[in-house]
């Protein structure tokens, strides 16, 4: 999230010459992927965090997506500990192989 | 009756704009909750010039999750919104740059569901120039050095990199150091060499380490025998509840004047002491099986020692990976029986120097 203060607001800022503690720059650094029409005969990315009440949920997701979708394939993959991101050569595996990806978060 | 001068504004009508910019501030979003000083250019300015000639627009660190570039200048617009003193600059860009080393994972210290928050520490002749509190009081209020720097740091890390409580920021509770948390090290108070001459630095460099930390944990002990005292700190830091008993990472012992220097008069070296905790603060995995993340949790095999069997009942966890993973620094008021225990949250512990100009 970035705060944008509103027109009136920074109208104000501007007038009082005050400047801005944020960076509205990072906005644009980070966009949601384009949405998929549908899920059928898509490749799937799994992306557990090792705890143990995550990753069985992310699998019976996958099992019903699976399911209900026909999945031409699906990558379940897991990162090394929950509290960092992933490594570069898992998100490199899930954007070259997968058309989506569904992430385990918290437990 | 006197008369009224009505070309010479009165104290609070000249206060008005200035009332009024600090109320515009809380709509911007920018805020910690509390009233902060509105950033003029003016203002930013007398902070950036004290880096000169670093270019204003030279970027410190890009700050995560969102990612928002940590100019000098963005760096100084916080600092200023804190409080802070121009002087404070080259200490709160330091702490800024040590938090984005990869042992640090800053990432994830912004966005988890746990309670710790980054403590600044700072060592170096500077502590003194800055009148930095490393004695009474030195995790409380009343010093503008500790209350601003660390308040800087929290606001870049909120303001640029997004980490808004609720949003990002996970944070089941927080704690009170979520507003500014930072102290110095009482180096004169120390019987042993400053932390930041432990890890190779020359005494007059000037120095911030930070670590995510919880809030301090007191540990009293008002007898002299070395022993039992560090039995007593053990004991404190190896809980059922710490998160380190299950995720390792660096781990922060504080002590008090008094109790360094009993150890010290006991010809207790710090690597004796870290030997001493790293053996004696440990629980069982029996016991440690009752905690933490899930019984049967694949992490604890892999995050715990290699010497661990965690299929062992009977095996001793200690709190940290390896001895040194322990950090200890000396600080607090003379003449209380007290320490301070500061679990981590499986990151490491990050110094950097402090650049003047």
């Amino acid at each position: 999230m970035v705060n944008t203060p509103g027109e009136r607001v920074q109208e104000q800022l501007r007038r009082w010459d005050i400047l801005a503690a944020n960076d509205p720059g990072s906005k644009s650094k980070w966009q949601a992927a384009a949405r998929l029409g549908s899920l059928h005969g898509k490749t799937g990315g799994f992306l557990g965090n090792r705890k143990d009440n995550a990753n069985p949920l992310l699998l019976a997701i996958r099992e019903l997506l699976d399911k209900q979708f026909e999945l031409s394939d699906s990558l379940v993959i897991n990162k090394f500990i929950y509290s960092r991101p992933a490594a570069d050569n898992i998100v490199d595996a899930l954007s070259e192989r997968c058309d989506f990806v569904v992430t385990a978060i918290a437990d | 009756m006197s008369e009224r001068h009505t070309d010479v504004a009165t104290p609070a009508e000249s206060l008005g704009p200035l009332l009024d910019s600090i109320d515009l501030m809380y709509e911007t979003g920018w805020t910690d909750g509390l009233p902060v000083v509105p950033p003029t250019r003016e203002r930013v300015k007398q902070f950036t010039d004290v880096l000169s000639p670093r270019d204003p627009g030279e970027l410190i660190a890009e700050i995560p999750p969102l990612g928002g570039n940590a100019t000098i200048e963005r760096v100084a617009v916080n600092a200023v919104m804190a409080g802070c003193l121009p002087e404070y600059m080259p200490v709160v860009v330091a702490a800024i740059k040590a938090m984005v080393d990869d042992r640090f994972n800053l990432r994830g210290v912004q966005c988890s569901t746990g309670i710790h928050t980054p403590l600044v520490i700072v060592n170096g002749p500077i502590a003194k120039k800055l009148d930095i509190n490393s004695g009474y009081n030195c995790f409380g209020q009343g010093w503008r050095a500790n209350a601003t720097i660390g308040r800087a740091v929290k606001l870049v890390l909120v303001n640029l990199g997004g980490a808004f409580p609720g949003e990002t920021n996970k944070s089941t509770f927080g704690h009170p150091g979520s507003y500014t948390y930072c102290m110095a090290e009482a180096e004169d108070a120390s019987p042993w060499e400053p932390y930041h001459v432990e890890l190779g630095y020359a005494a007059e460099d000037n120095t911030v380490t930070v670590f995510p930390a919880e809030a301090p944990h007191n540990v009293m002990y008002h007898a002299a025998n070395s022993r039992d005292f560090l039995t007593v700190l053990a004991d404190t830091m190896c809980t059922l509840g710490n998160v380190q008993m299950y995720v390792m990472g660096s781990t922060c012992v504080v002590l008090g004047p008094e109790h360094a220097r009993m150890l010290s008069e006991d010809r207790w070296r710090k690597r004796d002491i870290k030997t001493f905790l790293f053996e004696h603060a440990r629980k069982p995995v029996r016991l440690l099986r009752h905690g933490g993340p899930p019984v049967g949790d694949s992490q604890r095999s892999h995050l715990w020692p290699r010497f661990v069997d965690a299929d062992d009942d009977d095996q001793m966890v200690p709190v940290v990976r390896r001895p040194e993973d322990i950090h200890i620094f000396v600080a607090g008021g003379a003449g209380g029986p007290h320490s301070a225990y500061l679990p981590g949250w499986g990151s490491r512990m990050v110094t950097e120097k402090i650049q003047e100009a």
